[in-house]
């Protein structure tokens, strides 16, 4: 039998690892214990395992609704649409939320594409780098006149998601008067969180993340009163939400 | 040994499950870890994976690391993927680790990654082209790499020599080091009916620099390669015979999944440590003796 060119038989090798086609299995070496066909299928089983396993882990909420079959199919259709090009098995997830809207996924069960999305953002605000802690012995050194002009910063693992769809409850359904559900995904302490907060809440958090000071925010708020903005920040900064600030006095 | 490598002791795949003992405990019966290279480096769009590489900045300060990689895919008919080399350098220059290493395998084509280490038929074109892309990557990198001999589970029909033969022809046209992978060894020869100890016997000395130990799984009908068990009573004894022949190398447990708690890996740690000393005062005897008589 004619050898196979190092390409051809790198490119056979990968189609049966993708579809199963079994071109390949003529050049590889019949010996016991164990079949041609039974050898190939240790790496197209571990290829698929390692795809299906990583996907579940970054996607738990979508294998919950799918369950186990269905999940199958979207990692597989998945895996065809999206062929990995990445070095790292994490990233291979990011295209998923893309996926699912531009498929029949998306279009059968209609949250799929913001829940994936959150799910992504959730591994995503995971690897986000750790903050210091806040430096409250710090703060209480800027004299209370100027304390207007401190600008709070936010943790690096805050991601703000918008979605009309209730995300965030047990059984996802589209908010009531199709009003927007507002979500901060941040790390507090190692464990991931997603809150869905108040529309005057997520406008705060906006300005806060644009470098506006304390003075600023508290003019362009107002819904809240300076009281309540303080009662906000410090419920931030307890939850990690903020995790320091700047002050450019002397 | 060849220049760019020394013993660094007994060490540990460091893991997820294990970085509070790394970072809070600092275990001394561990000298150094090595880490996956994938998971500490920038993804394909720069996009920066802090918090890990802020974890594996922490344990350098306390320990050597090396850099493991598993996409390399030296075995790929693709050219030297450039990008994947460059974020690996960056990781390189940022932790400054004892050596760098990755698999005779290949794990994509096409630039599709399949995310697994797949076999390569042992011809003298594969090594030719095998060997060119390690240049290349040494050139690179500024330094000698290891390749570390795979565990497979078939073998090509126009192979024209045996892996290890390839592998000792490979590592002196690269100028590369050996990573050996004593499970790998034992794995494959399971599964291809050859003798482990004939393969431990034909690696050239000098090249080997590091050495993996792990555990598999028994299929009944073949092993596999899965690091999520403790190392078995056969690979203890190659292990105990790779002293005795190779001398000491820089040695380490892998342990990937079903991952126990820190004190039963480190168990298995502190009896790599006790198989080196035994093995060391064995030798010492034998060249006392040796000089007395």
């Amino acid at each position: 039998m004619k050898n196979l060119s190092f390409k051809i038989l790198q490119q056979q090798f990968a189609d049966y690892l993708k579809t199963g086609a079994n071109e390949i299995e003529n050049v590889i070496l019949d010996q016991l214990p164990i079949s041609v066909f039974e050898r190939l299928l240790i790496y197209r089983i571990a290829y698929n395992q390692r795809i299906y396993s990583s996907l579940k882990e970054d996607f738990p909420k979508i294998y919950e609704i799918l369950k186990e079959d269905n999940f199958n199919k979207l990692v597989e259709e998945y895996r065809i649409k999206y062929p990995s090009t990445y070095w790292s098995l994490g990233e291979f997830s990011k295209n998923l939320p893309d996926f699912i809207a531009e498929s029949n996924w998306g279009k059968e069960i209609k949250y799929m594409e913001d829940l994936a999305k959150l799910e992504w953002i959730k591994c995503l605000c995971f690897l986000a780098k750790n903050s210091d802690y806040f430096n409250f012995s710090s703060i209480a050194l800027v004299p209370s006149e100027k304390q207007n002009e401190i600008i709070l910063k936010l943790d690096s693992s805050v991601i703000f998601f918008e979605s009309p769809w209730d995300l965030h409850k047990k059984n996802i359904k589209k908010s009531i008067s199709n009003k927007i559900n507002y979500y901060i995904v941040y790390r507090n302490n190692g464990i991931i969180n997603v809150e869905c907060i108040l529309k005057k809440d997520w406008n705060i958090l906006q300005k806060i993340s644009q470098g506006l000071n304390i003075g600023e925010i508290i003019e362009k708020t107002h819904v809240y009163n300076e009281k309540q903005i303080s009662k906000c920040f410090s419920n931030w900064v307890k939850k990690g939400i903020i995790s320091h600030f700047i002050y450019y006095g002397e | 040994m060849i220049s760019g490598f020394k013993d660094l002791g007994v060490g540990v795949g460091l893991r997820p499950q294990h970085y509070y003992e790394f970072l809070n405990q600092k275990p001394k019966s561990v000298s150094w870890v090595e880490v996956i290279s994938e998971n500490y480096m920038d993804w394909t769009n720069n996009y920066k994976n802090e918090r890990p590489f802020k974890v594996l900045e922490n344990v350098r300060k306390n320990y050597p690391v090396v850099l493991h990689g598993v996409s390399l895919n030296i075995g790929s008919v693709d050219p030297v993927n450039k990008a994947y080399l460059n974020s690996l350098k960056e990781l390189i220059n940022k932790i400054n680790p004892a050596w760098v290493s990755d698999h005779l395998s290949w794990s994509g084509v096409f630039n599709e990654n399949f995310h697994d280490l797949l076999p390569l038929p042992y011809t003298e074109e594969v090594l030719e082209h095998v060997a060119n892309k390690i240049l290349q990557v040494q050139d690179i990198l500024g330094r000698r790499i290891l390749m570390e001999n795979p565990s497979t589970y078939l073998q090509f029909i126009q192979s024209e020599m045996s892996e290890v033969e390839f592998l000792n022809l490979l590592v002196k046209k690269a100028d590369c080091g050996i990573l050996l992978d004593i499970n790998n060894v034992y794995v494959s020869s399971k599964n291809h009916n050859f003798n482990a100890l004939d393969y431990l016997k034909a690696i050239p000395k000098e090249r080997v620099c590091q050495i993996h130990l792990a555990g598999h799984t028994d299929k009944g009908t073949h092993l596999v390669d899965t690091h999520d068990a403790p190392i078995c009573d056969d690979v203890w004894d190659l292990y105990r015979w790779s002293v005795g022949h190779f001398g000491n190398r820089s040695v380490m447990l892998e342990r990937d999944d079903n991952i126990p708690e820190w004190d039963e890996v480190q168990n298995e740690v502190l009896k790599i440590a006790e198989i080196r000393k035994q093995e060391n005062e064995k030798s010492f005897i034998q060249d006392t003796s040796t000089t007395i008589r």
